[in-house]
């Protein structure tokens, strides 16, 4: 599945990125929840008392539901955080 | 070390853009901060890096509505703070920032804040699950990311951005299931007249509907989805027929099957910064939120501080670039850069717009102002604070236990303690609490702001670094 709208723009540089481990190819340019998105990937995370799933909710980096760890860091919003090539997204908490 | 300006701008939209680049025209020394990484803020905002549009698309032609402005921006050279969150004020005119792993303070003559707004969220049953977006958000990475929110699409809600981000949707080949809209589109019509004193307005309005007619997307008005269902995402949701309130009919509901569901019933300005400066605040009883008070220059209780655009009152665009210049002109006047006779030429044609669009904004507000019913689409389960997972069952609770104040509501509950920083829960707890003690929503003290206003990492807030080293390179 790839989400991407391909009419009318072109993406000049793949990058690759591990979302959970999996090899997941992405672009210069596009966020964390862009690429997380645009595979198909709508289930970002669990909350911590109810464990509902959450994902993107404002995409402009005001509610904190997209938090995913980055490289590492957890509770990073995917939705303001640029890839970059051999980036670590992880999703679900452990 | 702290850094000295004459005009800080916070927020590089378009209000932000229009207050900065006047200020600047007029002599002062000026610097813009923003979270984002490129100016433009949410409306103007560009492609990425690595991402090239090419020539013709619907959005190709509405980002480049941005460009002049955008354009005039780089010219000035004007410092931008980019990727950088301004966190608390703790002394008049003294914005504490930072980065991802840097914190510095920035002090100035006047400061322009032109922070923007966000949907209003409006808590409905499902609202929570993965693939339920804002309108906003769907728009967001559809322009920036040029992805799609999802196959089976429904959009709901009303106002302005709801036909525009259908359209744009549609002209990127997304499957819209259908856009349910709350207003009646005769009463849009019946207010047309208004909309001939901005041409551009109308000519955009019927190109987006006529888009939507062509590529046949159904069109459902006047309705309002209930609720949103699926076990771990959407799966799909109910919508129904509404009355001129907004409330639903009974018997018209029905299920449609759908993965994505994108919701707005407008925006709201976020006065978080505004707040946290001490500017004084009233309630806008048509679009049931606080606004700063303002003066005709579009200061605010606090001398020195301006508000201006979205961030202020939502009025778009057009709106938001005029009283951006007449801020920054007022700003650049208190730095002593500009004299009283020059700055009142110099904002005199954007007064005078801003009188034209008066009327414009009225019939707009009149439209879509929002109704009772909305506030019902919230059941006892639904969770109403995202980030503390409480719902309105547990927030009337509260009330009933006692609780008077929306500060009580926010102690006993945790509603508006989380990482939004009770962005996506006031209005809603708001209106519950109102309801709930039989006031208005105009009596209810709203939340107290506290620092930090939006989450800082622990590790720029312990590396402190001076006004040189933290120069990020400029424009």
């Amino acid at each position: 599945m790839d989400r991407r709208v391909t009419s009318d723009v072109v993406r000049e540089d793949a990058v690759t990125v591990y979302v959970d481990g999996a090899v997941v190819t992405a672009y210069r340019g596009e966020t964390a929840a862009g690429v997380l998105l645009a595979s198909g990937r709508c289930v970002f995370r669990s909350t911590p008392r109810g464990h509902e799933s959450r994902g993107v909710f404002c995409g402009v980096g005001i509610c904190y539901d997209c938090l995913v760890t980055i490289n590492g860091i957890p509770f990073v919003r995917a939705c303001m955080t640029p890839v970059t090539d051999g980036m670590q997204i992880q999703t679900v908490p452990r | 070390m702290m850094q000295q300006w004459d005009v800080l701008v916070v927020g590089a939209g378009p209000a932000g853009l229009s207050a900065a680049t006047a200020a600047t025209r007029a002599g002062a020394r000026v610097a813009v901060i923003d979270e984002l990484d490129a100016p433009g803020g949410q409306l103007f905002r560009q492609l990425p890096g690595g991402l090239r549009g090419k020539a013709g698309s619907r959005l190709g032609r509405d980002a480049a509505k941005g460009r002049p402005l955008l354009d005039e921006f780089d010219r000035l050279g004007i410092q931008l703070f980019r990727n950088t969150t301004v966190w608390g004020c703790f002394d008049a005119r003294v914005l504490e920032v930072a980065t991802a792993d840097r914190c510095w303070r920035m002090a100035a003559e006047a400061v322009v804040i032109a922070t923007g707004a966000s949907d209003r969220p409006t808590p409905l049953p499902g609202w929570t699950l993965p693939g339920v977006f804002t309108l906003g958000g769907a728009q967001t990475l559809l322009k920036s990311q040029r992805v799609l929110p999802g196959d089976r699409i429904l959009l709901a809600g009303t106002g302005p951005l709801l036909l525009v981000v259908a359209s744009q949707l549609a002209a990127a080949g997304a499957n819209i299931v259908g856009v349910v809209d709350a207003v009646r589109t005769k009463a849009v019509i019946r207010h047309g007249i208004a909309l001939l004193c901005v041409p551009s307005v109308l000519r955009d309005a019927t190109s987006y509907r006529w888009s939507l007619w062509k590529r046949r997307v159904p069109w459902i008005s006047p309705a309002a989805i209930l609720s949103i269902n699926g076990e771990r995402e959407v799966e799909g949701a109910v919508v129904c027929s509404v009355d001129e309130e907004w409330r639903p009919i009974a018997g018209t509901e029905r299920c449609l099957a759908v993965d994505t569901v994108c919701v707005g019933y407008g925006l709201q300005p976020d006065i978080g910064l505004l707040r946290l400066c001490g500017c004084a605040i009233e309630h806008d009883e048509g679009a049931d939120v606080w606004v700063p008070h303002r003066s005709q220059e579009f200061e605010t209780s606090v001398p020195g501080v301006f508000a201006v655009g979205d961030g202020a009152r939502v009025a778009g665009a057009l709106v938001a670039v005029e009283e951006g210049r007449v801020a920054g002109i007022a700003a650049a006047r208190r730095a002593g850069r500009i004299d009283a006779d020059a700055a009142r030429v110099a904002m005199g044609p954007s007064l005078a717009r801003l009188g034209k669009l008066q009327r414009f904004r009225a019939a707009i507000d009149e439209v879509y102002r929002l109704r009772p019913g909305l506030q019902e689409l919230t059941t006892a389960g639904t969770t109403v604070c995202r980030c503390e997972e409480v719902t309105a069952s547990a927030v009337a609770d509260a009330l009933a236990g006692g609780a008077q104040s929306l500060n009580q509501v926010k102690a006993w509950t945790r509603a508006g303690m989380g990482s939004c920083q009770a962005r996506m829960c006031a209005t809603s707890i708001t209106a519950l609490a109102a309801a709930a003690l039989g006031r208005v929503s105009a009596s209810l003290p709203p939340f107290t702001p506290r620092p930090p206003i939006k989450p800082v990492p622990v590790a720029a807030l312990i590396n402190p670094s001076d006004a040189d080293e933290t120069n990020p390179g400029g424009n």
